[in-house]
């Protein structure tokens, strides 16, 4: 019996932190237009729109976390998690519902973020942690340093950002620059206005209509660089590559730039050539496809 | 004509020099080619660039301040997490390499076209550096764009500590990529100096390695 009151305390002990999370339940009145500002260290953030003039805020807080601090007010309003210097136990998981008209900006060190249902400004930065979006914010800038990016609509302007994670955006329209060191860029059904898309060594996938005047930039190091477009794509496409290959599918075959170094270029152009497709890459394979 | 045909009258046709039959093939061969019309508006553009060109190339000291500046200032949370965003960071090393960049594309077209060359004759250099491609002017815009990536790489050097191996291999395995495109496409001009092509992918392969340092200088802490 005392053997099992010794197991009980020790179990008991060892699951501390997570009896010790506190549950958060907050509500602050906030305009239809009005911003909200989030920073959370470890954990999650989740960001969903609803027609309230109010932002609700519910979740656990870390045992270690000393407060959830909100300032602010109707027009503006701060939420951030405080924390003490050498912290053990911070993971805090935060439901905010806000209005659906309003900006959101999260700030995240290893915490992931999901924002869904908006129409205001977006504004997401996490270091680690993966952030998705969905539903269509006027506005949509992500950046992280090794967290994946997922965007189920893009913004009419969307600006992504990565240096090890990947950039996915599944529904893209208006403008939209992406960039990452090693991560890949990954666009499918596409039918954007402008683009440009910059990677060291990840690849660049796009899928997608050429729309119009509308300019389209690929530019990556040592990625491979894939462009799949409609059949009967009207634009005019320069691509070049120092050591890599370029495979098309559209029209002439690439030629050698110099005899003295393996360059190639290709330009061309099809139907009117209305669009502008820039595609370079130094070692990189570059791939046109018809869909 | 041929596409291959009016590019190689392209230089003459915009100094004007071609005879009057010449010229009106290129035009109508430029009405219903977007490509080689294309290609005109660029070599114009180099052109006015390079009429534009101080007739002394500042030393890098002169161009690297506001870099310099903001190379200091990234570490600093301005907003957030990163470091005040790293596009905006970008702007003044994005100006110096613009800058620098088109100095080595207009050097090596003025290789091929007297007007360019005239622009930047040889007395522009206030530097009597040994030039890697024998001519001052190509290494003094290259200093400077060694100059701009040498203190980028300091900075970096001092944030490392706060980033974690991951991020470290990443940006490191990349500055080494970019280091051997470096290297091969300055091998490449060795070979082929009078290929403007070259000299703007060597300026675009130290904008993308500036603009990596930068990057990487202005990350977050992660540890």
């Amino acid at each position: 019996m005392k053997k099992f009151a010794v197991l009980a305390a020790v179990v008991l002990l060892a699951a501390a932190p997570a009896w010790a999370q506190r549950t958060v339940n907050e509500m602050r009145p906030l305009s239809p237009t009005g911003d909200v500002t989030v920073s959370n260290i470890e954990g999650s953030v989740r960001v969903i729109g609803w027609s309230n003039a109010q932002v609700e805020i519910t979740g656990t807080l870390g045992a270690d976390v000393e407060e959830l601090e909100i300032t602010g007010d109707e027009s503006e309003l701060r939420i951030e998690v405080k924390a003490p210097k050498h912290p053990e136990w911070l993971e805090t998981d935060l439901v905010l519902r806000i209005p659906v008209a309003a900006s959101i900006e999260v700030e995240a060190v290893s915490a992931t973020v999901e924002v869904e249902g908006l129409t205001g400004s977006v504004d997401l930065e996490s270091v680690s942690g993966w952030v998705k979006t969905s539903g269509r914010p006027s506005e949509l800038s992500v950046e992280t340093v090794s967290g994946d990016i997922t965007v189920a609509e893009s913004a009419p302007r969307t600006d992504l950002a990565s240096v090890s994670g990947s950039i996915k955006v599944d529904l893209a329209t208006g403008r939209l620059d992406a960039e990452s060191v090693s991560g890949a860029i990954r666009v499918e059904n596409g039918s954007l206005e402008s683009a440009s898309f910059e990677t060291v060594s990840g690849d660049i996938s796009y899928a997608g209509d050429i729309v119009g005047r509308g300019s389209y930039d690929f530019e990556s190091m040592s990625g491979g660089v894939t462009v799949l477009v409609p059949s009967g794509v009207s634009a005019q496409f320069d691509i070049t590559t120092f050591s890599g290959s370029i495979d098309n599918d559209i029209g002439p075959e690439a030629e050698r730039a110099s005899k003295y170094t393996p360059e190639k270029e290709l330009s061309f152009s099809t139907g009117s050539g209305g669009a502008s497709v820039s595609i370079e890459s130094f070692s990189g394979s570059i791939k046109i496809r018809t869909r | 004509m041929r596409c291959d045909e009016v590019r190689v009258l392209l230089d003459d046709y915009a100094d004007g020099a071609l005879a009057a039959g010449g010229a009106a093939r290129v035009d109508d061969h430029l009405a219903g080619c977007p490509g080689c019309a294309a290609e005109l508006e660029g070599l114009r553009r180099l052109l006015a660039l390079a009429a534009d060109l101080p007739r002394e190339i500042a030393p890098s000291r002169d161009l690297w301040p506001t870099v310099a500046a903001d190379i200091a200032g990234a570490p600093k949370v301005v907003h957030g997490w990163f470091s005040g965003s790293w596009r905006r960071g970008l702007a003044a090393a994005a100006a110096v390499v613009v800058a620098v960049g088109s100095l080595l594309i207009a050097y090596s077209l003025g290789r091929q076209h007297s007007g360019v060359r005239s622009a930047l004759a040889p007395t522009a250099s206030p530097l009597a550096v040994p030039a890697s491609l024998g001519d001052p002017t190509f290494a003094v815009a290259e200093a400077e764009l060694i100059d701009a990536r040498d203190q980028l790489l300091a900075a970096l050097d001092a944030r490392r500590s706060s980033m974690s191996p991951d991020t470290q291999q990443v940006v490191d395995d990349s500055l080494q990529l970019i280091d051997e495109a470096i290297a091969r496409i300055s091998v490449a001009l060795v070979d082929d100096p009078l290929n403007p092509k070259l000299a703007n992918r060597l300026a675009g392969a130290y904008r993308t390695q500036i603009e990596l340092l930068q990057r990487a200088t202005a990350l977050p802490a992660e540890i």
